[in-house]
């Protein structure tokens, strides 16, 4: 591997960390908000919080892109330590290249050797089944 | 028979902004009695330890997933009748085939709304 590329996959494993750990205090202060507006409306009449809960449900609803978030960031640092072990590929012993895929190799298969294949993290646009389309599957399953 | 809204529900997701938002959704539909645990080991230890309604759990955990969770709680003689819902962005056939076959009385796909919780709670636990 060259100086470059393990200068360019350091950086981009602290960004990464970077948006992650932003992504998580916004997320706190979003939430710490809501929380407090759903404790304020708790003592306020029904016909008056009904607007500002279903406000508060948007919130919450879209809030879990921090999660979907989090995992594509996972997917990313896996791809570049798969980038840098293709790139340590090319040189050193076969013993070394042997090393350093396999460690690549067990930070994919989370999980039991039973799930391997089944821990994908959320797919890309377009290529994720619906809500619908799982019912659907699931029903038919029965 | 009407659905106990102060029955105990779980709560598995190893993202604390998730448990949050999940709980937060559970509050607005009037379910407050809800504990929490941020991967399937530490859940698996609560359900042995208290008595839960209803599991609402992520698949994507570690050191214990959710579908392992659920074959725990499913091969466990006093647990394997406590209601299972997955919530997760695994929505590969393949998931849903392994959740399906494991036990699970039902299934979220990520990012999910509050009326899709809800539906999905009133699937499993009747009308409340």
């Amino acid at each position: 591997m060259t100086v470059e590329t393990a200068s360019a996959s350091g950086r981009a494993r602290a960004e990464i960390e970077s948006i992650d750990r932003e992504l998580q205090e916004a997320f706190d202060r979003i939430i710490d908000a809501v929380e407090r507006v759903m404790t304020a409306t708790e003592a306020m009449a029904p016909d008056l919080t009904a607007g500002i809960n279903a406000a508060v449900t948007e919130i919450l609803e879209a809030s879990s892109v921090r999660d979907i978030a989090g995992q594509r960031l996972t997917a990313v640092r896996v791809a570049v330590d798969r980038l840098e072990a293709d790139g340590t590929r090319n040189e050193g012993s076969p013993e070394r290249k042997r090393d350093k895929s396999a460690k690549v190799g067990e930070k994919q298969d989370r999980g039991s050797a039973s799930e391997s294949g089944l821990l994908n993290g959320p797919q890309l646009p377009g290529a994720a089944r619906t809500q619908t389309e799982v019912d659907a599957l699931f029903d038919k399953l029965d | 028979m009407a659905v106990d809204k102060n029955m105990a529900v779980l709560i598995v997701d190893d993202y604390k902004t998730m448990l949050r938002i999940i709980r937060n959704l559970l509050r607005q539909i009037g379910f407050n009695n809800v504990d929490e645990a941020s991967d399937g080991a530490t859940a698996l230890q609560k359900l042995r330890r208290d008595t839960f309604g209803l599991v609402i759990s992520d698949w994507n955990m570690e050191p214990m997933t959710g579908l392992q969770l659920l074959k725990e709680v499913r091969a466990d003689e006093k647990l394997r009748g406590t209601p299972f819902i997955m919530v997760t962005a695994e929505s590969k056939t393949e998931n849903v085939i392994a959740a399906k076959k494991a036990g699970v009385n039902n299934y979220i796909v990520k990012p999910f709304n509050a009326a899709t919780l809800k539906t999905k709670m009133t699937a499993v636990l009747g009308e409340f």
